[in-house]
């Protein structure tokens, strides 16, 4: 299947608190497409997806990245991409590593990995939006992602982004995050992220959920196909 | 905004504020709005809008926090899209946008009010133009009185900045720049913005905006 000039990265509640699709319904989603990219907090869902899909699985994991200091505040998102079997075994000696050790320039010492700065939580955003200063020494082959799901700061990260890429000849391109099916679906993941966000002496509900941010149904298949659909209609 | 704030009085604003079923900024449908059109320090028109929905369900906390009547609400409320096809004009009228916690909290709102009417919300319309007052109180606080230039990146910041012991509710902000109030009346929309202005009016005297 043609995916467009958008690409879907899946994640799953394998990434626990972060998605309510599972493998499987991700593997019914996808029956058409060439590749599956798949975008995890960890690798306890790697067999089931490498089974499932084979070799049109394309495996990223989203870690932590620190400054030299190591300090907490420098901390920010990377993915890293598991290109074939020498690629996977980088990949999980990544996510054994980060345990015990914060991770500076992971590129160092890897071959088999393909970085890319996610969206959102990467080192620009957190400067931008928080008091964080986040200094990563990033190759110039590792891509940015630019998502549209409709949050008002969007556009100030993609600017930020296209504004890098101007004065650096790292490149981009256009995802989109995909943690449920359907639009409507966006309650029962709220309801899922609220339950698995529980804090001693804290109270949400429902009319109350403290997530900050949690305002856009964009996160979603349908939206992605909407997106498609779209492009495709006004090429023809 | 290339002259500041408090010697431009030409300078126009749209000041709202929302009252809702509840904290949801995925499903709390707002039940009223209220905005003010000002230029410079003056108030030019009022509106106090309330929206109609069959399935409005106001939380007890929401209730009670904002006082909502149910008569009084089932006799005034309007169709949603004729309230925001005039609240619009305000909003993307090239005028500062300005309230009390917007930026975290009724931008989403408005997100809501809008998915309810299939309609997808533009914040890239009016984003760059807002300013939020609880935001500039911790910029102030903190003695940071200079955005240089990334407005929206600036209050972002301080939206995300957290110290115990920080106030900057609007009642605070009303009792540390002496401004008459009457409590009973705070969290109506209406009479909350127009302190909100009130404050505003003092707050561009403390910062570089």
């Amino acid at each position: 299947m043609y995916i467009g000039g958008m690409i879907p990265l899946f994640k799953t509640h394998s990434s626990i608190g972060k998605s309510i699709l599972r493998i499987d319904d991700v593997h019914e989603l996808t029956k058409d497409f060439e590749e599956v990219y798949f975008v995890e907090d960890s690798m306890t869902g790697f067999p089931e997806a490498f089974r499932k899909f084979e070799e049109r699985l394309r495996f990223g994991l989203r870690f932590s990245i620190y400054n030299d200091d190591h300090s907490e505040e420098s901390e920010s998102k990377m993915i890293a991409f598991a290109n074939g079997d020498a690629g996977a075994k980088e990949l999980y000696n990544l996510y054994t590593q980060q345990s015990d050790t914060k991770i500076t320039r992971p590129w160092e010492s890897t071959k088999d990995l393909q970085y890319v700065v996610p969206f959102y939580d990467s080192f620009l955003h957190k400067n931008l939006t928080t008091f964080s200063n986040c200094v990563v020494d990033l190759p110039f082959d590792v891509p940015f992602i630019i998502e549209d799901n409709n949050l008002p700061f969007d556009c100030l990260i993609e600017d930020k982004i296209l504004s890098y890429c101007k004065n650096h000849p790292n490149e981009h391109f256009n995802a989109k995050s995909i943690y449920y099916q359907n639009k409507e679906d966006v309650l029962a993941f709220q309801t899922y992220k609220l339950i698995c966000n529980r804090r001693i002496g804290r109270t949400y509900d429902l009319s109350n959920p403290g997530l900050d941010h949690f305002g856009s149904d964009e996160f979603c298949f349908e939206s992605w196909k909407n997106y498609l659909d779209t492009t495709l209609n006004s090429a023809t | 905004m290339e002259e500041l704030l408090r010697y431009n009085f030409k300078q126009r604003y749209v000041v709202f504020d929302t009252e809702t079923e509840g904290l949801n900024l995925i499903t709390s449908k707002p039940w009223q709005i209220a905005w003010i059109e000002c230029e410079g320090k003056k108030v030019i028109k009022k509106h106090n809008r309330f929206i109609k929905w069959d399935d409005l369900n106001v939380s007890p906390d929401a209730a009670r926090v904002t006082g909502f009547d149910r008569d009084y609400y089932e006799s005034v409320a309007e169709d949603p899209m004729v309230v925001w096809k005039d609240f619009e004009k305000a909003l993307y009228g090239k005028n500062i946008v300005l309230g009390h916690n917007i930026l975290g909290y009724d931008i989403y709102i408005l997100g809501v009010w809008l998915r309810k009417m299939g309609v997808r919300i533009s914040y890239e319309n009016f984003i760059g133009e807002l300013l939020d007052t609880n935001i500039l109180a911790k910029a102030i606080a903190k003695g940071d009185k200079n955005p240089g230039g990334e407005l929206l990146a600036w209050q972002m910041r301080y939206l995300h900045f957290r110290e115990r012991g920080l106030k900057t509710n609007q009642k605070y902000l009303l009792q540390h720049y002496n401004i008459d109030f009457d409590e009973k009346k705070l969290h109506d929309a209406l009479y909350d913005i127009e302190k909100n202005f009130e404050i505003f009016q003092k707050q561009i005297w403390e910062l570089e905006i």
